[in-house]
């Protein structure tokens, strides 16, 4: 049902093209209502609701759509905060583990693991942590390499 | 004025008048014109995001209030934001300063 009220109109329209979730959106509408209202009624008339002081409130406030833009732009801006906020201690995490994995192989260095490391990360690239996991499994193939004549030696 | 060179200092500005005191989005509206001596025309519309942005960011805090059977957000400076008025009135200054003298032909004292 389209309102015949032009500030429920105009905020229905603005709603529609909000990207922010519901708690957020129905705050923002009402903020934005007792502002009209408040602005409409200081126009003066008895009819301010509905009246030219209702569009002239609405004319100062500016286009929905602009309003909605920029209301969206912090959504998304608070969306990747939180993504990162969320990211950075698995990354912590993951290069730890990385680091203290890497410490004991270089210090018990075996025929296998460095080797089997890398053929793993190449085979599965979508699991998480390649970036890190790649070079090191190179480097730690490289220096398995190494040790291999010793190794055999030692037999 | 042009509007994107009020945009530039809103936030800063939207500081300034909650350090009088804690004010609905509506009451910010009509004293950034008043303050502005009717200079600063923005569309009413473009303080709301920004007073939710600086709100995000920490320096705002807001609550909900009835006046006249009417509800209104009121913001309030949190004490980051008292410390972010301070910081920002320094910092205009001294690039208003800057401004003021290059267009005036005059040259500041280093310092």
């Amino acid at each position: 049902m389209v309102s015949r009220d032009p500030i429920e109109s105009y905020l229905a329209d603005l709603a529609r093209q909000l990207r922010v979730g519901w708690r957020r959106r129905r705050r923002i509408v009402a903020e934005l209502r007792g502002h009209l209202h408040e602005a409409a009624a200081a126009e003066g008339g008895a009819d301010w609701r509905s009246g030219p002081a209702a569009e002239r409130a609405l004319a100062r406030f500016g286009a929905a759509a602009e309003t909605a833009r920029q209301f969206n732009q912090i959504a998304r801006a608070r969306r990747h905060a939180l993504v990162r906020r969320a990211l950075v201690p698995w990354a912590a995490v993951l290069t730890l583990t990385l680091a203290a994995t890497a410490t004991v192989w270089a210090f018990q260095p075996s025929p296998n693991t460095g080797a089997a490391l890398a053929k793993h990360v190449q085979a599965c690239p979508h699991r998480g942590g390649v970036p890190v996991a790649r070079p090191l499994a190179e480097a730690l193939r490289r220096n398995r390499a190494t040790c291999e004549p010793a190794t055999e030696a030692s037999r | 004025m042009a509007t994107h060179e009020v945009q530039g200092h809103l936030d800063g500005m939207l500081l300034a008048i909650l350090g009088d005191g804690p004010l609905h989005g509506y009451g910010v509206s009509i004293e950034l014109r008043r303050r502005s001596g009717g200079e600063f025309d923005l569309a009413e519309g473009t303080i709301y995001p920004a007073l939710h942005r600086l709100e995000a960011s920490g320096l705002l805090t807001s609550r909900w209030d009835v006046v006249g059977g009417r509800r209104r957000r009121v913001y309030a400076l949190s004490s980051s934001g008292r410390r972010a008025v301070v910081d920002r009135r320094a910092t205009w200054a001294s690039f208003s300063r800057a401004v003021d003298a290059v267009f005036g032909g005059e040259a500041l004292e280093a310092g």
